[in-house]
């Protein structure tokens, strides 16, 4: 694996891994929020659509917690106008974070940010869906051809450690299949429908207010949230080529009071389940029996169960979205890196 | 496959011993032994056998032997375990055959529909159904979902099944 640059500096101390952060929004400034406490990293370079800082030898700390806590990037004095790639493409740097927005549709500009940098052999982290689901095995060969670090613990299920888990604790088990509630505000709304007796319409009106579904509610309600981070699962962890495309998905817009009743009465619960094994990948609404762990889960809580060969399932439960919570899988895997890279 | 005897036993010693013979020939394994003292009449009484069998040919050799060796066999059976799937279905059920078909289709697979609910919160509002049905084994099970998803695709229709 290709090292980071970790040689002495005239003091004899090592120096720190440059991370190159591009996207500073929510996820971002909890990424920066994080980093600066850590002495083992150094920002050297930001950059979002409209521009970007960058300095060889890490940014100033006070101009990072400013912008941290919510100073805009633009006012910056050594801020530039340009393209994220030529940072990309032309600055030094160790690792990549790849924090931007996801396009489910292309992938793009992200795509080619990732790539670009692990052409360069520069290890990479994302929170992004949108490559992976598209591209994960194009990533994933260059990756390997360039001897370099692809993590993505953040895409899928926030701060639950679904794929270290699988790398690392179960490196020695074939994973059977993995099923799961990865998708919160559908969670959520199926959670108050069943509670309250209520229409979907009147719930989701509730979860718009309360911020939890967006304006467009299309991309987590129709099941195209939860189908992305699938796909992720059903490339990396089952080897499928075209994850996305070949993923089986129905969203819960038709879902009733009344079949959450008639099924609460047979003691089930009804979930947006991402289900995904070597036949196939589906994303649909399910009946979950009472003794599943699955079925407890409530309000906008993700859980994952990995069916295993001898270890058995075992189920994950945690906050699948936040700033906190993403920024956290996005820190342990900078993290991971730096360990197996020094 | 597992499968069950009722055979009427003289309440001697040895008398076990001596059926059983009839279970190496024909490679069964016996699980359990229950003698049906509340069924006693004179000195037989009936004793049932659970028991492990290869296939339905074997089972049928056992109940040959065991009638020509003179045994008063009461019953003899492969034990049926069924498993009950329920999955729930969304849309515009009444007015179509969508129902009619599904039934036909599950008994036509083996399986058997034995419950239905519905409820319909107002006219042109879209009706919630389950729909559970009673299957010998996994194929018959897998099958029967899949025929119902065709059916639902026909109609329009949401399909919910269980989990795994």
């Amino acid at each position: 694996m290709r090292k980071v640059w970790s040689s002495p500096n005239q003091t004899g101390e090592l120096m720190s891994v440059r991370v190159l952060i591009l996207g500073v929004g929510t996820v971002g400034k909890g990424v920066l929020k994080t980093i600066l406490g850590k002495p083992e990293f150094s920002v050297c370079g930001i950059a979002s659509s409209k521009g970007y800082i960058y300095s060889e030898n890490g940014l100033g700390q006070e101009a990072l917690k400013q912008m941290a806590a919510g100073k805009k990037m633009s006012d910056a004095a050594d801020f530039k106008q340009g393209s994220a790639m030529e940072l990309v493409k032309e600055k030094e740097y160790d690792v990549l974070i790849e924090l931007t927005t996801t396009d489910i549709k292309n992938a793009e500009p992200a795509f080619s940010y990732m790539g670009e940098a692990l052409v360069r052999g520069k290890h990479l982290v994302t929170s992004n869906k949108g490559p992976l689901a598209l591209h994960f095995h194009e990533l994933d060969s260059l990756a390997k051809k360039n001897e370099c670090m692809m993590r993505f613990e953040a895409t899928v299920g926030g701060a639950i450690p679904i794929f270290s888990t699988i790398r690392d604790y179960l490196a020695d088990e074939k994973v059977g299949s993995v099923k799961g509630i990865l998708n919160g505000t559908t969670n959520y709304i199926l959670s108050r429908m069943f509670e309250e007796r209520i229409p979907y319409a009147t719930v989701l009106k509730e979860a718009q207010d309360r911020g939890i579904a967006e304006k467009d509610p299309s991309y987590d309600v129709e099941g195209i949230d939860a189908a992305a981070k699938l796909a992720i699962i059903g490339a990396s962890v089952f080897g499928k080529k075209n994850a996305y495309s070949e993923v089986k998905r129905t969203g819960i817009t038709h879902v009733t009071p009344e079949i959450l009743e008639l099924a609460a009465q047979r003691n089930y619960r009804i979930k947006l389940i991402c289900s995904a094994d070597s036949k196939g990948m589906e994303v649909s609404p399910r009946f979950v029996g009472l003794s599943d762990p699955l079925a407890s889960i409530s309000g906008t809580t993700n859980a994952v169960t990995i069916e295993t060969g001898s270890a058995g399932p075992l189920t994950l439960v945690g906050r699948g979205a936040g700033q906190n919570e993403t920024a956290a899988a996005v820190i342990a895997d900078l993290v991971n890196i730096e360990k197996n890279t020094r | 496959m597992k499968a069950s005897l009722k055979v009427i036993l003289r309440d001697t010693p040895g008398q076990l011993r001596k059926a059983l013979e009839v279970f190496e020939n024909v490679n069964a394994n016996v699980i359990s032994v229950m003698h049906v003292h509340g069924e006693k009449v004179g000195d037989e009484v009936p004793v049932e056998i659970i028991f492990g069998i290869p296939d339905r040919e074997a089972l049928q050799r056992m109940e040959i032997l065991l009638r020509e060796s003179g045994w008063k066999v009461l019953s003899i059976g492969k034990i049926v375990q069924l498993s009950r799937i329920t999955v729930g279905i969304i849309g515009h059920i009444i007015g179509t055959k969508s129902f009619e078909e599904m039934i036909t289709k599950v008994d036509e697979l083996g399986a058997n529909v034995c419950d239905f609910s519905i409820r319909m919160p107002a006219k042109n509002i879209e009706s919630s159904a389950l729909l559970t049905f009673e299957s010998e084994n996994n194929e018959c099970t897998e099958n029967a979902i899949s025929e119902i998803g065709k059916l639902c695709e026909k109609y329009g229709l949401l399909l919910i099944k269980p989990v795994s």
